[in-house]
């Protein structure tokens, strides 16, 4: 190939990349302008959540002097499950057994399966709550603050208005009777133009996992070719405007694209971070591995079943857990572990005849199960995971986590909730690798700033206002463009 | 030797964009247009924008290829307060404003108003 034909050939390639960058970016130019606000937004405002330990003070104690069913036969009335709680249904202590097909309820004094909650049980609910408390209206199965699929099997759900002055509203599932999400007027107002736009997280897309994960995987995947098409045409235009006879960094004269290439040039390095680790945000396990134990690992891990694990449970031992919220069941290791949550958060645990279970005995037993589930090496001693652990908050970890350090070639790391032993983590390479290449460049949770939560919000808001900027300026060009291919007679100037 | 002036060929695309005429040529091909006889005092010749444009650098060198340029006879007067550079041995302008007034000033045109 001759000089002359590479250069054409170098022509025409820049040509299609800036075909390319000008068209897809005049279709995604305002969702980046979007995804910078609202990220910025996003920073100070997270997703409304009703945390763990206010569920629990919020909830009446389960009335387990009147709990005469076993959880074997709660979970042989459901037909098997995964998992079991006992919790205050309304007036009536119930079953939760976890099951493929969703939660099901069984009556924990007679061994019925339970209907969905009615209206008047919630509104006795709500008025247990606050004295102006009320409910909405019908159970819904959907609505923007419990959008998210990992509230499917709590659905449908009640709301109920507090009628106070924050305006607060909680979300009570009809089927299990627990409280699972609270909002506020203020949360609801800042979160319209933060995560709701940030995540796409409008309930008719959101409201299926499938449609949302693919919409927005795609719009990502191209948003991010756009900004790597722009880097590469902002680096090129700028060598070519070195060349000039007055060097400069641009040779654009138009303001706007003068703006938008020079702004590019300073902010695509964290534009480009910033694409392609939301990008990754939507990966659900198609380049990174999920973190999850295969069932088979599972299965070795609890060695044996949990309706097996939970058979020599008597109901008429859980008086001795007085004003608890909730018992959990779990099998780990070979045992059966009971665990009593109170209100706040805080746990009382016991075997499965009764006797008391510590912290170290559940280490123990988790110990055990990894073993099992991933033999070929000893299984060294936990160690608790700092809160500010770069993987601890990219996994949203409690702060009981405890981690089992693998063996290369035997085992991964393997992370486990210390307060009922269930697995929360299979920490493999690629797992970690997600963490550092989503989460740590998505939020600036690195080392060093985890600990200073203020420090890296600064240091996230400058940049984001600088993509905001230079996000804006793609979108007037656009606009232009678009102007001028539209209404070609009129002139853009 | 005769002045040798060097002008930008029309019609270039640079970095996927254009296609472009060179903003610095076209005022000294104003003065060709103007006074045509111009083109028979002096050689003339239309440079294709690629780089390395390579009959400046025979004359001038690989660091002088911007256009226009002209480079000079050996036996130019050079009028006072001209930016001549150097190169190769030999002497150049390389800014449009002084290409036209050394143009007009040997040739005894007209100058800018």
């Amino acid at each position: 190939m001759s000089a002359s034909d590479a250069r054409r050939r170098k022509e025409r390639v820049t040509k299609q990349l800036a075909w390319f960058h000008r068209w897809l970016g005049i279709v995604t130019c305002l969702v980046f302008a979007l995804w910078f606000a609202s990220g910025a937004v996003l920073l100070f405002k997270p997703f409304p959540s009703l945390p763990r330990g206010d569920q629990l003070t919020l909830e009446r104690p389960v009335a387990v002097g009147v709990v005469a069913v076993s959880p074997a036969q709660a979970m042989a009335v459901a037909g098997g499950g995964d998992t079991l709680r006992l919790v205050q249904r309304g007036a009536v202590p119930a079953y939760i057994v976890g099951t493929a097909k969703g939660a099901v309820p069984v009556d924990a004094r007679s061994g019925v399966r339970l209907p969905p909650i009615d209206q008047a049980t919630a509104a006795a609910i709500a008025a247990r709550l606050g004295a102006a408390s009320a409910v909405a209206g019908p159970a819904f199965d959907y609505d923007q603050w419990i959008v998210h699929n990992r509230f499917d099997p709590l659905r449908p759900f009640f709301r109920l208005d507090l009628h106070d002055a924050a305006g607060t509203q909680l979300y009570l599932s009809a089927r299990t009777g627990e409280l699972a999400q609270r909002t506020t007027r203020r949360d609801r107002g800042w979160n319209w133009v933060g995560a709701v736009l940030h995540w796409a997280y409008f309930t008719p897309i959101r409201s299926s996992f499938t449609l949302w994960d693919r919409t927005v995987w795609f719009l990502s995947l191209v948003a991010l070719l756009v900004a790597v098409a722009g880097t590469i045409l902002g680096v090129i235009r700028t060598l070519a405007a070195q060349r000039q006879r007055r060097p400069a960094l641009t040779f654009y004269r138009l303001r706007w694209m003068r703006w938008h290439h020079l702004l590019g040039l300073f902010a695509s390095g964290f534009v480009l971070t910033w694409i392609l680790s939301g990008w990754l945000s939507m990966d659900h396990g198609r380049l990174f591995s999920r973190g999850h134990a295969p069932d088979a690992a599972l299965a070795r891990y609890a060695r044996q079943s949990l309706p097996a694990a939970v058979m020599p449970i008597r109901p008429e031992t859980f008086t001795r857990y007085g004003t608890a919220r909730e018992l959990s069941f779990t099998a780990v290791g070979g045992s059966a572990i009971v665990t009593a949550w109170q209100p706040g958060g805080t746990v009382v645990r016991a075997f499965a005849d009764g006797a008391p279970l510590d912290a170290g005995r559940v280490a123990a037993l988790a110990g055990r199960g990894i073993a099992a589930a991933w033999p070929g090496a000893p299984v060294p001693p936990s160690r608790a995971v700092p809160a500010t652990d770069t993987y601890a908050l990219a996994e949203g970890w409690p702060a009981t986590a405890l981690l089992f350090a693998g063996v290369p070639g035997v085992r991964p790391d393997i992370v486990v909730n210390g307060t009922d032993g269930q697995i929360l983590t299979v920490l493999d390479r690629s797992r970690k690798a997600y963490a550092w290449i989503y989460y740590a460049l998505h939020t600036f949770n690195f080392p060093g700033l985890t600990a200073h939560p203020l420090l890296r919000r600064i240091i996230v808001f400058i940049p984001l206002m600088f993509g905001f900027a230079f996000s804006i300026t793609g979108v007037v060009i656009g606009c232009q463009r678009l102007r001028k291919t539209l209404f070609p007679q009129r002139r853009v100037k | 030797m005769s002045d040798k002036l060097f002008l930008m060929k029309p019609g270039f695309t640079n970095a996927g964009l254009g296609p472009f005429y060179c903003g610095d040529s076209v005022s000294v091909e104003g003065l060709l247009g103007f006074f045509p006889a111009l083109r028979d005092m002096i050689a003339v010749t239309y440079i294709d924008f690629p780089r390395p444009r390579q009959a400046i650098i025979d004359l001038i060198g690989e660091a002088n290829q911007s256009v226009p340029v002209l480079v000079l006879a050996d036996d130019a007067t050079i009028p006072p307060g001209m930016d001549v550079k150097m190169a190769e041995g030999r002497r150049f302008l390389d800014d449009e404003r002084h290409i036209r007034q050394y143009l007009s000033a040997r040739h005894a045109l007209p100058t800018a108003g």
